[in-house]
C-alpha cells in the first residue's frame, strides 16, 4: 500500500483532504496535523476524501474521532466522502457518522458543506 | 543451407538463436494442432499469451522450420507492420510478399526474402523469369482483379491466394499473420474490412493460419466474432515455466557476460513471470551498469530500477501514451489503474470508478476503452478488472507515486525495495482431501504465516488473508471485513502482547463451510472479559477514541474466541462461507 500521502485543496471557505494510502497512526497523525494547520489559518469546514485509502485501521479512526472533536470545538464541520463500503460500515458501527456525515462522492460533500453555515 | 537460416532471421527480424529461449513444447503443440497436414484438415489458431511472452518469435521459428526442413507445406509469413489507407496497396503488398516467399521456397533460396521491402514491379520481373504455370495463372488472375475495380473482390482474392497457389503446387500451405491486431486499424470506405474477409480464408482445409498479436484485442474483437467461432482455435502461450526461465536467465547472463548466482536468480525469478523480455531488460541493465547479479538483493534492485526508469518503464509508458490524448488523461489513467480496489483484484463498475475519483463519466469511458484495447485493463459486462500482470502493477506503483504522489524516482525505488524485502511466503501446512467418495466433505487446507511485529506488517497479513479468502466465493465486502478484522488482531498483538520473540503466528484454515483464522503471540495473556466496551457516542459526545480493536473484530467476523494457551494469546476468528459455496480451489 505504500507510504501515506495527502493532498490538500483549498476551495472557497472549505478545505478538501485527499488521502492516499493506509491510514494508521502515522497516516492519522498527518491528517490531524494538517487539520490543526488549516484551523489556524481560519478554515472551519473540512471534507476528507478517502477514495485512495481503502484501508483504515482502528487507530487511524481514533485519530479521525479526535479530528472531528477538534473541528467541532472550533465550531466547524467535517464530512467524509468516497469511503469503501467496509469503512462506511465501520464508521457507522462506531457512531462517527452521527458527527461527520458520509457522502458517496465529492460533489455531494461539497453541496452539503456549502449549505452548512 | 547454413546461411539460409540467417537470411530468414534478417528478413523476419528474428532474435538471434542464442537469445531465443526454449519454446520446444509450445512449438510442438502448434505443429500438432495446425500442421499435421494433409493427414487432418487444417486448423487455424491464435497464439494467446501475456504481453511480451514471445508469440511472434515462436511463429517466426515455425516459419523458419517450415521453410528449411520440409517441402510439402508452403510457408507464408505476413507482418502487419504498416497500416494501409488504400486496399489496393495492401493487396499488392500482401500478394507480392506471397509470390516472393513462394519463389524463395520453391528455389530453396532464402536470399530472395531480402530486402524486406520490395517494389511490386520487381516481383513482376521475378515472375516473368520463372516458368511456373500455376504461379503465372495466379498472377494473371490477380492482375484481372486489380483491373476489375471491385476492391472487396480484390481483397478476398488476395487472402485466398495462398490456398490457390498451394493447390497448384505444394498442396498445402501455412499462413502466419504477425501482429494481427493491427488489422483493426485498417478500414476502407470502398472495401469490406479484413476482419470480415479473413474468416473465410481461415476456414480452408489445406491452409491453416497462425495469428499472433495483442491477446486482449484478438480475443475481444476477432475471436469472439460469430464468423470465427470454431474456425480459429486459441492456443495459450504462457511465460516460461520456472525451470526454463531459470535456464534462460542463466544463459542470457552468460551471453552478456554478467556475473550471476543461480540461487539468487531462483529467489527472484517469480518477478519476471517467465517473460524473456523482462529478464533481458534486467540483464542488459546490469551489464550496462557493471552490476553483478550474484545476490538476490542486486537482482531486485536492478529490476526496480528498470521498472522505475529503464526499458520496462519506457515500454509501459509508451503504451499509456498511446491510450491517453494528453497529460491530464494520462494522470487520470494512472489513477484509474491504480485504484486500490482494482489493485486488490476487485471488479468495479465503470460508473463507480468515475464517481470515486470524481472524473467525468464520458471521458472515463473513452479512457477505459483505450486502456482495454491496449490490454492494460480488462472490461466485461461493464465491470472493470485489473490485468494479471505483476510487472505492470509494479510499474503502476511507480507511476502513481511519481506522477500523482510527486515522489522522486530514486526514493520510489528504495521504497519498493523496502516494501518487498520482508514479505513472507504463505506456506501450506497441510492439505487433507480425504479418501474417495467422501472427499468433498473432508476437504480442508491450512496455510501458515509468521510475521515480525514491525510497523505495517499487518498489511502483509491482510494481503495473505485476501489471497486465502479468494479461494472461496466470499463477496468483496466479506473479504474487506476479514481483512480489517485481521489487521485489528495483529495491531492488538503489537500493542499488548509484549512478546519477546516479536512475532505473530497466523494460521488460515479453509474447510467445507468456513474460513478460520488463528492469530497467536507468545507474549502476555489477557482476559478479554476485562476489556471495557468503548462508547459509541449516541448523542453523548463523540465516540471513545481507543479500545475499538476487539469490538470491531467481533462485529466483523461470525465467531471470535480466545483459546487457552500456556503462553501468550490465541485468537480464533471464523467467517462462514456464503450459502452454496465452498472451497473452490485446491491448494498449491
Amino acid at each position: 500500500m505504500g507510504q501515506f500521502q495527502m493532498d490538500v485543496k483549498f476551495d472557497r471557505d472549505f478545505v478538501i483532504f485527499y488521502t492516499n494510502g493506509y491510514i494508521n497512526d502515522l497516516g492519522g497523525e498527518k491528517i490531524e496535523r494538517k487539520c490543526e494547520d488549516i484551523l489556524r489559518e481560519g478554515y472551519r469546514k473540512v471534507i476528507v476524501n478517502f477514495s485512495e485509502s481503502p484501508i483504515i485501521n482502528s487507530i487511524g479512526i481514533s485519530i479521525l474521532i479526535g479530528l472531528i472533536d477538534r473541528v467541532k470545538r472550533a465550531k466547524g464541520s467535517v464530512c467524509f466522502t468516497n469511503l469503501t463500503l467496509n469503512n462506511t460500515e465501520v464508521f457507522e458501527f462506531m457512531g462517527l457518522t452521527q458527527y461527520a456525515p458520509v457522502f458517496p462522492n465529492i460533489e455531494e460533500a461539497v453541496r452539503f458543506t456549502m449549505g452548512h453555515a | 543451407m547454413a546461411d539460409g537460416g540467417l537470411f530468414i532471421q534478417h528478413a523476419l527480424r528474428m532474435a538471434p538463436d542464442d537469445l531465443f529461449f526454449d519454446r520446444e513444447p509450445e512449438i510442438r503443440t502448434i505443429r500438432d494442432v495446425c500442421l499435421d497436414l494433409p493427414a487432418v484438415p487444417a486448423q487455424s489458431c491464435a497464439l494467446i499469451g501475456p504481453r511480451r511472452a514471445g508469440t511472434s518469435e515462436i511463429a517466426k521459428r515455425i516459419y523458419k522450420d517450415l521453410f528449411l526442413n520440409q517441402e510439402t507445406i508452403l510457408p507464408f509469413w505476413y507482418g502487419f507492420d504498416r497500416i494501409f489507407q488504400d486496399p489496393v496497396h495492401f493487396a499488392r503488398d500482401y500478394f507480392s510478399q506471397l509470390v516472393r516467399q513462394y519463389l524463395a521456397f520453391q528455389e530453396k533460396d532464402p536470399s530472395l526474402l531480402l530486402p524486406k521491402v520490395i517494389r511490386f514491379e520487381a516481383i513482376e520481373r521475378m515472375v516473368t523469369k520463372c516458368s511456373d504455370a500455376g504461379l503465372h495463372r495466379l498472377c494473371d488472375d490477380f492482375e484481372d482483379a486489380l483491373r476489375d475495380g471491385d476492391r472487396t473482390e480484390l481483397i478476398a482474392f488476395t487472402l485466398q491466394a495462398p490456398e490457390v497457389l498451394a493447390q497448384d503446387t505444394t498442396g498445402t500451405a501455412c499462413v502466419i499473420l504477425d501482429h494481427f491486431h493491427r488489422v483493426f486499424r485498417m478500414s476502407w470506405p470502398d472495401a469490406a474490412s479484413l476482419t470480415d474477409l479473413y474468416p473465410s480464408a481461415m476456414s480452408s482445409p489445406v491452409v491453416p493460419h497462425i495469428l499472433t498479436g495483442q491477446a486482449e484485442v484478438l480475443q475481444r474483437h476477432y475471436l469472439s466474432m460469430e464468423s470465427t467461432a470454431g474456425r480459429v482455435r486459441r492456443l495459450s502461450v504462457a511465460g516460461l515455466d520456472s525451470k526454463r526461465a531459470l535456464d534462460a536467465f542463466m544463459g542470457c547472463c552468460e551471453r552478456y557476460e554478467v556475473a550471476v548466482d543461480q540461487d539468487a536468480v531462483a529467489h527472484e525469478l517469480h518477478r519476471f513471470q517467465g517473460i524473456p523480455f523482462y529478464m533481458l531488460c534486467v540483464i542488459r541493465k546490469a551489464r550496462q551498469e557493471g552490476i553483478s547479479l550474484t545476490r538476490w538483493g542486486a537482482i531486485r534492485d536492478v529490476y526496480f530500477a528498470e521498472v522505475a526508469q529503464g526499458e520496462i518503464a519506457f515500454y509501459y509508458d509508451s503504451l499509456l501514451n498511446r491510450c491517453c490524448p494528453g497529460p491530464f488523461a494520462k494522470r487520470d489513467a494512472i489513477r484509474i489503474l491504480s485504484h486500490p480496489l482494482l489493485r486488490v483484484g476487485s471488479r468495479l463498475p465503470l460508473e463507480d470508478v468515475a464517481k470515486r475519483l470524481s472524473l467525468d463519466l464520458d471521458a472515463t469511458r473513452a479512457l477505459v476503452d483505450a486502456l482495454v484495447s491496449t490490454g492494460l485493463l480488462v472490461e466485461n459486462y461493464g465491470m472493470m478488472a485489473p490485468v494479471e500482470n505483476p510487472v505492470f502493477n509494479d510499474f503502476l506503483r511507480v507511476a502513481h507515486r511519481y506522477w500523482i504522489g510527486r515522489t522522486g524516482s530514486d526514493e520510489i525505488r528504495k521504497d519498493l525495495f523496502r516494501e518487498t524485502q520482508d514479505v513472507p511466503v504463505l506456506t501450506e501446512l497441510n492439505h487433507d482431501d480425504g479418501p474417495g467418495p467422501g472427499r468433498k466433505e473432508k476437504q480442508r487446507v491450512s496455510f501458515g504465516l509468521v510475521l515480525p511485529m514491525v510497523s505495517e506488517t499487518e498489511l502483509v497479513a491482510a494481503r495473505a488473508a485476501e489471497q486465502v479468502a479468494e479461494r472461496v466465493d466470499f463477496s468483496d465486502e466479506d473479504i474487506g471485513r476479514i481483512r480489517m478484522a485481521l489487521i485489528e488482531a495483529c495491531i492488538n498483538c503489537f500493542e499488548h502482547s509484549g512478546s519477546e520473540d516479536g512475532k505473530i503466528y497466523i494460521t488460515f484454515t479453509l474447510d467445507t463451510e468456513k474460513l478460520s483464522i488463528v492469530v497467536e503471540d507468545k507474549g502476555i495473556s489477557f482476559d478479554p472479559k476485562k476489556v471495557p466496551v468503548p462508547e459509541r457516542g449516541e448523542g453523548k459526545g463523540t465516540p471513545s477514541r481507543r479500545g475499538w480493536g476487539l469490538e470491531l473484530i467481533r462485529n466483523l467476523m461470525d465467531q471470535v474466541v480466545f483459546e487457552d494457551v500456556p503462553v501468550g494469546t490465541r485468537l480464533r476468528m471464523v467467517k462462514y462461507y456464503p450459502k452454496d459455496t465452498g472451497l473452490k480451489a485446491q491448494a498449491g
